[in-house]
């Protein structure tokens, strides 16, 4: 790709930049179900959990 | 650095103390502990910042694919799960021929301080896998991914960074020991291998070999002699101090 002026290079870049960033929480979030997935369930409050 | 390391020597005393006798700076200094803590963690956000920060000022010598003007968070980011990594690895070495030291409160806890560090360390690994492919775009840097320094920085990346990630992970799940210590010694591994690329190999890339720095064999025999000397002192500290057991006078008092 050809860059005329540093707005060119800039704008290639930083949207390329944006769409990572959006992967990356995509990605996070399915990181942190599969890594706790197995956890137990913490009841901080059992007497709530009754009712 | 010479504020951090007295930080962390100070953080160490009551130890020292412990084992000397000395109860009342024992006890001053055991009061500091909170404070004290506080200012070991901002100053080591500063000191790993700014190793990296040193090669923010080279943008010509070093490879294109290690420099970033976000060296400094590099290095910063990286060094979260190379320290949780380092405790798991030297605490598996450890554990071995200082098990006799330990008491039950160190085993019993042993297990639980891996499964927490190990998710500690996928998460940051995760976050410097993002923040890597993060410098990268900024850059536009991806035309270097089919040379042979693309080669070499895929396999620091994906095999010592992104491999452990999840070797963490499943660990992490699976609440599996083993792999957590492996996914431990390529952590440590990779993270040495970083700082190599940055300082040693990827630097000057564009010299001849005959013109590049490589240490000469009295500097890697000096940088072994700093890590027996190392070794030599936590040995003898780990036999006479209380470290991985209560001092009889202090019971319950950490």
């Amino acid at each position: 790709m050809e860059y005329y002026v540093y707005q060119d290079f800039m704008l290639h870049t930083k949207s390329i930049t944006y769409i990572l960033m959006g992967l990356f929480v995509l990605g996070f979030w399915g990181f942190w179900a599969f890594m706790t997935s197995r956890d137990e369930e913490i009841h901080k409050f059992p007497e709530h959990d009754k009712e | 650095m010479f504020l951090y390391v007295t930080t962390l020597a100070v953080e160490f005393s009551p130890a020292m103390f412990e084992w000397l006798g000395m109860k009342n700076i024992r006890n001053t200094i055991h009061k500091l502990t909170l404070p004290l803590t506080v200012f070991g963690v901002v100053l080591s956000t500063l000191h790993q910042s700014s190793l990296g920060a040193l090669y923010i000022a080279v943008p010509s010598k070093l490879h294109p694919l290690w420099y970033s003007p976000y060296l400094a968070i590099l290095f910063f980011v990286s060094s979260i799960p190379a320290g949780l990594s380092m405790v798991i690895f030297e605490g598996t070495l450890a554990h071995k021929p200082w098990h006799h030291m330990m008491d039950k409160t160190h085993l019993d806890e042993h297990e639980g301080v891996i499964l927490g560090f190990s998710r500690g360390a996928a998460i940051s690994l995760g976050a410097y896998f993002c923040v890597k492919l993060v410098a990268m775009a900024y850059d536009n840097n991806w035309s270097y991914l089919a040379t042979g320094w693309g080669a070499w920085w895929l396999l620091e990346v994906v095999g010592f960074v992104l491999v452990p990630c999840l070797m963490y992970a499943i660990g992490s799940r699976e609440k599996n020991i083993p792999l957590i210590k492996w996914a431990a010694g390529l952590t440590v591994l990779g993270i040495i291998l970083n700082r190599l690329n940055v300082s040693l190999i990827a630097f000057n890339w564009q010299l001849p070999s005959s013109q590049r720095y490589i240490p000469s064999f009295y500097e890697i025999m000096f940088s072994v002699f700093v890590v027996t000397l190392g070794v030599t002192i936590y040995r003898f500290i780990v036999s006479r101090m209380p470290i991985f057991f209560e001092h009889p006078d202090y019971k319950d008092a950490h």
